[in-house]
């Protein structure tokens, strides 16, 4: 039902695509002079063609979230991260946001593109992935997909934001998310990494039609490639902001399908930020499984059924669509919060057990953070999260991502979110490390040295003899 | 493979990121290896240590770092953020000379003329001014408008406002409701104990309000008088503490005429206070000519020291003249310089300007004619020679024809009706009962004559109920108070005389006029309530929301009107002297009360009190004294009044004294028409003769005619030559146009506190320096945010709270996360959400702790602005700018931002006003701008921004010596005030010493003489302040420059 309405949707006439217009062009356009003469750089191209042999290297790093639905990406350089516009066929938000899926044309060429003679579509690259069943086409399948991506991502950096970048070497990076994990799934993980480094191959690739030559050149070095949970990329606008605090945080991420939930601390030992996880698990207790927990409580005798790609229908809404009262909807979604809330006390028992003596969270109240695309449902926002709030739970505002450059996104800069944590560069990411490697925090009776702002200068600060506190 | 990598850092480097350059943090020495990249972790203050590629960091050369000159040839730029964190601190820090800090933060509507005395107060030497405004221009607005600018400049706290008893409860109402002050009304004893406790321990947002005549001291005191009543001591303590440092930060005396009387006691306590205040307003409308000696009177008080005397006052007036001659030559074009320059030497002549170095300035600058070339430097130079005006911050007069928001007509109407036998019959006995009595008993008295004749022309059944009953004579004070005032007798006169025996008179009455009327009749036939029922009847119909004042002198009158309207289903409400609520409150009631429709008011609604929610008043019986017809009408005709019309309507009896008054004097002076300006004192007199002649002679009604008439061409010759006097003098007194302008153009760009300027304070200072704070906004389109501090802020912000007394403010010391709306208007109502403003606890906290930090600034950005957002004027393109900071410290410390910008591409500079608005739009709505490395032309960057240096550099010297030169001259403007109160106080008490030792009073003696060596030490201290102050510092600071995209 879902992936017709989507086919349907995208098969429709494309409207031409709006030039965005840079800020050098119009410069350009209204003063006469050029900035900077460049040729275009080529679709596969990784660097300017002119870069001086002195010329300096900067970092670039590809946020890619490879979502179920939707792919998004952020790219960080110079100090800047850039939401990546891979859907010019829309406007908005959803100009951001490129649906996960992969068309077939009567030739067998693959694209991200809806082709004119499309004869397939793939939508469910994301899946097979998890699933850990993957063939040898739909691997090929998800090489495409991605190869695409990193293109178009690439390609966009290097032609609106040319005048940033023109006269440096650039040092691509690349990081990609993966769901909750726990035990340490290092075979996904080196099944991502995989699939990133021969996409990235592919992507370089000036005519590729499915063949990889093997050349070394085009090549992204393994280590380049980060694979991190998506929890801590979905925190890292917060982790990294100077909003952040110590100490245990509960992460409840509610998708289409499933509910995240994630015990982790936010914690720095030896200067170096680590993010333990406490506990965890991935439940289907997503927005669908909310409207199937209604429809089998309620009754499935109405042919009403919520638009999947529309907003989530409110509770007058699904009321009148199911023709029952509020409070009957109101009284069938207790049984299914109930789950909801005994599941994540079940997570937080175990979580607890294992810093109760050191972490005073679980006692003042554990900072909650509800994201994802459900965190805007009523049931979740309110009803799930007001139990939680009466139960030792504090919900912690995530700060507006301010910093994200993504024009016209119009204040929905936390969907892309995750892309955003991934643009962080691996080391600044933090480390996922075991729950025993939690030690106490630095004590905060000290106070910071006004002199060196608690730098130490290195030994050399005057005023804290280097300790970078004083008593 | 097998090379080493060689580390470009080692551990203690002082680096910063390439494209972050404004952060700089140290090599910790920990790094990593990979993909054969180097990445070292670097800690910046205050944030968890990062890790950086080796390719994006430099290491800190001091010198090239800190030369934005370098920093264009390395093509560094500093971010948004770097000019936005230094430029909002110097804005908020409250010292900005060209800022208004009251500007939009009050509940205020925005009239420019209302800044002028703020401005004008800012820089007056003698602290103190006199606002003689005329009627209706909101005078307690703008003495409210400078207590906001003082307690946001210099966190003052102590204000004392004296008025008159029945204007306590509007101060107070308007000081809460505008201004966000909690007065509280007090009494000597309370005020006394207000004044004992230290200024450091009075809260922020309090204030203080006295009557007059509450704490005024007794007629007998005399200083050191041991006596227990509050009055006493309370003058006692003024009177002691006059000899230390003023301990009230500003007095604000409403209604200050009833000062004018140098003798009177109300004018003792003036002179009390100012001596014990730092800063003292006057209010009064009081009309400003060279022979009014209450003008003379009242600056007297302001300014002690230069109005010592009234010869001092027309000689500073005298030597006022050739300067505003040469004023009005510069602005016009066709004047040489040297005609100019010749009329600044006769200036210069004068014995009072003799010594100005500023003038002394100006003449040199004439000798060169290129200095006057343009308009500009003419309006700049004529700026100049209003700041040498001697009168120019005393007074600050502004006339109802200046300002152009005043624009209502007054439509008067009247209706005279035609009496019924039994009402022509009781009036004409009471007229002739009342003459006939006034020859007989040999009655000079007007006020006792005048009064039963007025009842009756007020409303005949009222007035002889009242009679009848005996009721309202002893308790009606107010209203004879008021009546006395309008047939011209001095009130402070009639207050200290032994009170009128009426009595005799109304005996008199009832017993010859009485018995022969009938009453009843006298109520069931009522013409003139008839003429008024219908008028009101109309305007509702026409009106059915709008609300109607109606004025009577009388009490007995307006119970009756009550009693009336009632009967026709017209809800009304009284507000007359000595009702159990306040004046306030009636009037409050009135306003929100949609069901009350007239308020019937005595004379107390006619003063101090705001009706421009009405557009019709009744005369329902008419004021002789035009001065309090425009009183009555001033209630409404005022700022803020909505309607384009009032309708004044005048109610009286066809062929009466009323009648003859109307159409003869009042008539023929417009008197309903235009305002009269400030005629009182004149107008009393004429009045008074007036009177005197109406009421005791046995006039027939021609006669009647002849002497009204020949009151109203007095009146009018009067009036025309005051208001030649008051152009003269106005002309004579500082233009105060370059005032104006300034108001005009910190309110066009924005030179004040705003909400925007708040937030980016707040976050910027949580982001930097209090890890794990929340500030989060739900919605950015509107500017609410929750707000949690983390502990350690949370307790230094308590600690703040503490030590400065601003308890009760604020709930973001409790740790708890606090929702918090930023809108820097005070009062505004925010319900239960915490409202920020310029005063909150927390941007104060702020403000102190960035002052305490050495914070370096980069000195280089590149920063874009979308015009079609924030400003629309200026041509798109590149811009090249620099931005000082200049501190001039000497008798005052000034602090200006001054920025210059220039177009690249077409060479244009723009004013400093423009290069002012572009830039702060970047500081508030600009973002990164990488590109600018690559898409300017940094060698012509270089040039331009030189060149924006080089010409701010040119002002600095010439803003230098204006200020460095009008700092000596108000230097030994004080020394010689100084001096002239010294010799004021020792003369007084020498005076005293020898009447000691005339009488043997050698017990006190000693005192007196500890007394003199007190004031001695105080004037050596005081001037070797001064003259420490003499020696001017100036500093020319760069705060940064770099290069703006509008696009």
């Amino acid at each position: 039902m879902f992936w017709k309405y989507i086919k349907k949707r995208l098969q429709k006439k494309k409207s031409q695509p709006v030039e965005k217009q840079t800020a050098a062009r119009k410069y350009e356009q209204d003063t006469g002079r050029v900035t900077h003469k460049e040729t275009q750089p080529q679709i596969w191209e990784t660097q300017f063609g002119n870069v001086p042999e002195n010329a300096k290297s900067t970092p670039v790093i590809i946020g890619l979230d490879f979502g179920t639905a939707f792919t998004k990406v952020v790219i960080s350089g110079a100090g800047q991260k850039y939401g990546v516009p891979l859907n010019n066929n829309k406007q908005g938000t959803e100009k951001y946001l490129l649906p996960t899926c992969l068309y077939e044309d009567s030739k067998g060429n693959y694209s991200i593109e809806n082709p004119l003679d499309c004869q397939r579509f793939h939508t469910d690259l994301k899946m097979q992935l998890l699933d850990n069943t993957l063939d040898s086409s739909e691997k090929n399948r998800i090489i495409h997909y991605m190869a695409q991506v990193l293109q178009r991502s690439r390609h966009w950096l290097m032609t609106e934001k040319q005048n940033v970048f023109h006269s440096e070497r650039l040092l691509w990076y690349v990081n990609i998310g993966l769901p909750t994990e726990i035990d340490g799934d290092n075979k996904l993980k080196n099944t991502y990494k995989e699939l990133v480094g021969e996409a990235w191959y592919s992507s370089t690739e000036p005519h590729f039609k499915g063949e990889f030559p093997n050349d070394s050149e085009r090549k992204l070095h393994p280590e380049r490639i980060g694979v991190f949970p998506e929890f801590v990329a979905q925190v890292q606008g917060y982790i990294s902001s100077p909003q952040r605090k110590h100490g245990v945080h509960f992460l409840v991420d509610v998708g289409a399908a499933t509910l995240d939930a994630t015990f982790f601390m936010v914690h720095r030992h030896e200067g170096e930020n680590k993010h333990p996880i406490l506990d965890g698990s991935v439940k289907k207790y997503g927005t669908t499984y909310l409207v199937r927990h209604r429809y089998k409580e309620l009754g499935n005798q109405n042919s009403w059924r919520p638009n999947p790609l529309g907003k989530f229908p409110t509770n007058n809404e699904f009321a009148t669509g199911l023709s029952v009262t509020l409070e009957e909807i109101k009284s069938c979604d207790k049984k299914f919060r109930k789950q909801i809330i005994d599941h994540i006390n079940l997570r937080r028992r175990n979580a607890k057990r294992k810093t109760a003596d050191i972490q005073p969270e679980w006692n003042e109240g554990v900072p909650m953070i509800l994201c994802g695309g459900g965190a805007r449902v009523n049931f979740y926002r309110e009803e799930v999260v007001n139990i939680l709030t009466e139960q030792k739970f504090d919900k912690l505002n995530l700060p507006n991502l301010d910093k994200l450059l993504a024009p016209n996104i119009d204040g929905n800069h936390d969907r892309l979110s995750v892309a955003y944590g991934l643009s962080f560069d691996a080391y600044n990411l933090g480390e996922i490390s075991r729950p025993d490697e939690i030690v106490p925090q630095e004590s905060t009776s000290k106070e910071t040295c006004s002199k060196c702002n608690g730098t130490g200068l290195y030994g050399n600060c005057p005023r804290c003899g280097g300790s970078g506190f004083v008593q | 493979m097998s090379d080493q990598p060689r580390f470009k850092f080692k551990k203690g480097d002082k680096v910063f990121r390439r494209h972050n350059p404004g952060e700089i943090g140290y090599i910790t020495g920990r790094h990593n290896i990979r993909a054969g990249d180097i990445w070292y972790q670097v800690e910046f203050p205050r944030i968890a240590p990062q890790w950086v590629l080796e390719h994006e960091l430099e290491k800190v050369d001091e010198n090239r770092h800190s030369d934005p000159f370098s920093l264009i040839d390395d093509r560094i730029f500093g971010k948004a953020i770097d000019l936005r964190r230094h430029f909002t601190h110097i804005q908020i820090s409250g010292r900005l000379s060209n800022f208004i800090y009251s500007l939009n933060t009050t509940n205020t509507d925005f009239h420019p003329y209302q800044f002028k005395p703020v401005l004008a107060f800012l820089e007056s030497p003698s602290n103190g001014l006199l606002i003689a405004d005329e009627v209706g221009l909101g005078k307690t607005i703008e003495a409210g408008l400078i207590w906001t600018e003082l307690r946001a400049r210099y966190d003052y706290r102590r204000i004392l406002v004296v008025c008159p008893a029945m204007l306590r409860e509007k101060w107070r109402d308007e000081l809460r409701n505008r201004f966000g002050v909690e007065a509280a009304i007090m009494d000597a004893s309370e005020l006394l104990d207000a004044l004992r406790r230290p200024s450091d321990q009075v809260s922020d947002g309090k204030g203080i309000i006295c009557s007059i005549q509450g704490i005024r001291q007794p007629r007998d005191w005399q200083p050191g008088q041991n006596q227990s009543r509050a009055r006493y001591q309370l003058a006692n303590l003024l009177h002691q503490q006059s000899d230390n440092p003023p301990f009230i930060d500003l007095v604000v005396i409403d209604e200050a005429h009833y000062l004018r009387n140098r003798e009177s006691q109300s004018s003792r306590l003036g002179k009390m206070l100012r001596d014990v205040a730092k800063h003292i307003i006057l209010l009064s409308a009081t009309p400003i000519n060279l022979k009014n000696d209450d003008l003379f009177s009242l600056l007297n008080i302001v300014d002690q020291d230069t109005f010592a005397r009234p010869e001092f006052f027309s000689q500073v007036l005298e030597a006022n003249e050739p300067l505003t001659e040469a004023r009005r030559l510069v602005l016009d074009q066709n004047v040489t310089p040297d005609k100019i320059r010749k009329c600044l030497k006769i200036a210069a002549r004068h014995n009072y300007l003799g010594s100005s170095q500023q003038l002394q300035n100006l003449i040199a600058e004439f000798k060169k004619p290129e200095n006057v070339a343009d308009t500009a430097d003419r309006v700049r130079i004529a700026d100049r020679i209003d700041q040498i005006n001697l009168l120019r911050h005393a007074v600050n007069r502004t006339r109802r024809s200046e300002v152009n928001e005043l624009n209502v007509v007054r439509t008067p109407q009247e209706l005279f009706v035609d009496l019924d036998d039994n009402e022509r019959n009781f009036y004409d006995g009471v007229t002739d009962a009342i003459k006939f009595y006034a020859k007989e008993q040999d009655i000079s008295e007007g006020f006792l004559l005048a009064n039963p004749q007025r009842q009756v022309s007020s409303c005949m059944y009222a007035a002889a109920k009242a009679w009848r009953d005996k009721k309202y004579q002893d308790n009606d004070y107010i209203s004879k108070e008021m009546i006395n005032e309008d047939i011209g007798i001095d009130i402070d006169a009639f207050r200290n005389a032994p009170p009128i025996d009426d009595k005799p008179l109304i005996e008199h009455l009832v017993t010859k006029v009485l018995p022969s009327v009938d009453l009843e009749k006298l109520r069931a036939h009522d013409s003139k309530f008839n003429g008024f029922h219908k008028i009101i009847r109309k305007y509702f119909e026409q009106y059915p929301n709008k609300k109607i004042v109606v004025f009577s002198y009388f009490r007995a009158t307006l119970d009756y009107l009550h009693e009336r309207l009632a009967e026709k289903n017209v809800v009304s409400l009284v507000l007359v002297g000595g009702m159990k609520e306040s004046k306030q409150d009636v009037i409050d009631q009135f306003r929100t009360d949609r069901s009350i429709k007239i308020l019937l008011s005595s004379e107390v609604a006619s003063e101090g009190v705001d009706l421009q929610f009405c557009s019709m008043i009744v005369n329902y019986d008419l004021p002789w004294n035009p001065m309090k017809i425009e009183q009555r009408i001033g209630r409404l005709d005022r700022i803020g009044q909505k309607s384009e019309t009032i309708i004044i309507w005048n109610l009286g009896y066809e062929n009466s004294i009323d009648q003859r008054i109307y159409e003869r004097l009042f008539v023929r002076l417009e008197i309903f028409e235009r305002a009269l300006g400030g005629m009182e004192a004149i107008l009393g007199e004429k009045i008074k003769e007036l009177t005197d002649n109406l009421i005791k002679h046995d006039l027939s009604p021609e006669q009647e005619k002849q002497r009204i008439e020949q009151t109203a061409t007095a009146i009018a010759n009067n009036r025309n030559q005051e208001e030649k006097l008051e152009k003269e003098a106005s002309n004579l007194i500082a233009h105060h146009g370059y005032i104006l302008n300034k108001v005009q153009k910190a309110y066009d760009l924005q030179k004040r506190i705003t909400e925007d300027d708040l937030v980016v304070y707040v976050r910027e200072y949580l982001n930097k320096h209090s890890p794990g704070h929340e500030f989060y906004q739900p919605d950015n389109k509107k500017l609410h945010f929750h707000i949690r501090l983390p502990a350690k802020t949370s307790v230094e912000l308590a600690e703040y709270v503490d030590k400065k007394k601003l308890g009760g403010k604020t709930q973001l010391t409790t740790g708890d996360r606090v929702h918090c709306k930023f809108i820097n208007k005070t009062n505004t109502p925010t319900g239960n959400i915490e409202r920020i403003d310029q005063f909150h606890p927390l941007i104060r906290f702020i403000r102190e702790e960035i002052s305490k930090s050495e914070d370096d600034f980069f000195p280089l950005v590149a920063i874009r602005l979308n015009q079609e957002i924030h400003i629309k004027k200026h041509i798109l393109g590149q811009y090249a700018f620099s931005i000082k900071k200049w501190d001039f410290n000497g008798l005052r410390e000034e602090r200006d931002i001054q920025i210059r910008a220039v177009h690249i591409e077409n060479n244009f500079f723009l004013s400093a006003e423009d290069s002012y608005e572009l830039l702060n739009a970047a500081r508030l709505y600009g973002s990164d701008w990488t590109e600018a490395k690559n898409e300017t032309d940094l060698q012509l960057l270089k040039d331009k921004i030189w060149n924006c240096i080089e010409r701010l550099k040119s002002e600095f010297e010439y803003e230098r010596n204006i200020k460095a030169t009008r700092n000596e001259d108000h230097v030994n403007f004080q020394i010689q005030s100084a001096k002239k109160y010294m010799d004021r106080q020792l003369n007084s008490l020498q005076q005293v010493l020898e009447n000691y030792r005339s009488r043997n009073e050698t017990r006190m003696i000693p005192a007196t003489l500890g007394r003199i060596e007190k004031i001695e030490t105080r004037f050596n201290v005081q001037i070797a302040y001064l003259e420490k102050k003499k020696e001017f510092h100036a500093e020319d600071q760069q705060i940064c420059c770099g290069v703006l995209l509008l696009e």
